[in-house]
């Protein structure tokens, strides 16, 4: 049986937020409004662009705590959210 | 330091949190067509796979990233005494554990802000604390 999460969690200003069912699994980033997910098409996309929900950008990384652990220490080392870099290292 | 709240919910509970949030799946489709917001997508994505799945549980993680844990010996009194000895009020709860209550209330208030307790009404408007997790994880 596959194991079924929601994760949050708070790192100063950046709320990261990951959820995982059978259906696919997502990671939101807020307040930034950044989805990366694979519901739907089963391939990893990102949505860069929050006010166009239909635009997706497929990354390199496929695995949703590797995905996870990148942003984080992303956040952590830069306290800053670019999307150009954060995509530069998920490619 | 990482300080992590875990808690298992079944997919009925997810379910009743999202309609205490949102009311209804067409109300949140209409959010999120409106809003663009990417958690409603998600919760949107999660309510549609559970509504389908009463009876899966769920494992909900709260993490905060700190440098302060500011829980004294008192509060993990008090947590533990809400979790195994289920008081009816405050009140009991400050019985519970031999304090007088107007001591207790600020600890309990905190707590209630800090996200590790809430309140259900019982009989004559009594507030009974209840945990909102299972477990705490600490992290170093």
């Amino acid at each position: 049986m596959s194991r079924k999460t929601q994760n949050k969690i708070m790192m100063g200003d950046k709320l990261i937020y990951s959820a995982n069912t059978p259906n696919g699994w997502s990671i939101i980033i807020m307040p930034d409004n950044i989805l990366i997910d694979n519901y739907h098409i089963n391939k990893v996309h990102i949505h860069p662009k929050p006010e166009e929900h239909s635009c997706k950008v497929m990354l390199g990384k496929q695995n949703q705590n590797e995905i996870f652990e990148i942003i984080k220490e992303y956040i952590n080392i830069t306290h800053r959210f670019n999307i150009d870099e954060l995509m530069e290292l998920l490619k | 330091m990482i300080i992590t709240l875990v808690k298992k919910q079944s997919g009925i509970e997810f379910i009743k949190e999202m309609e205490e949030t949102y009311k209804s799946i067409n109300e949140l489709e209409k959010l999120f067509e409106r809003t663009n917001n990417m958690k409603m997508y998600v919760d949107l994505q999660n309510w549609k796979y559970y509504k389908d799945n009463l009876d899966e549980t769920i494992e909900t993680t709260e993490s905060l990233i700190t440098n302060k844990l500011s829980l004294s010996d008192l509060d993990l009194i008090i947590l533990n005494t809400i979790k195994h000895e289920k008081p009816r009020s405050i009140r009991d709860l400050a019985n519970k554990i031999n304090k007088d209550v107007s001591n207790i209330q600020p600890k309990v208030k905190r707590l209630e802000d800090e996200g590790f307790i809430k309140f259900e009404t019982g009989i004559k408007n009594s507030k009974i604390p209840y945990l909102t997790f299972d477990e705490i994880k600490l992290e170093i």
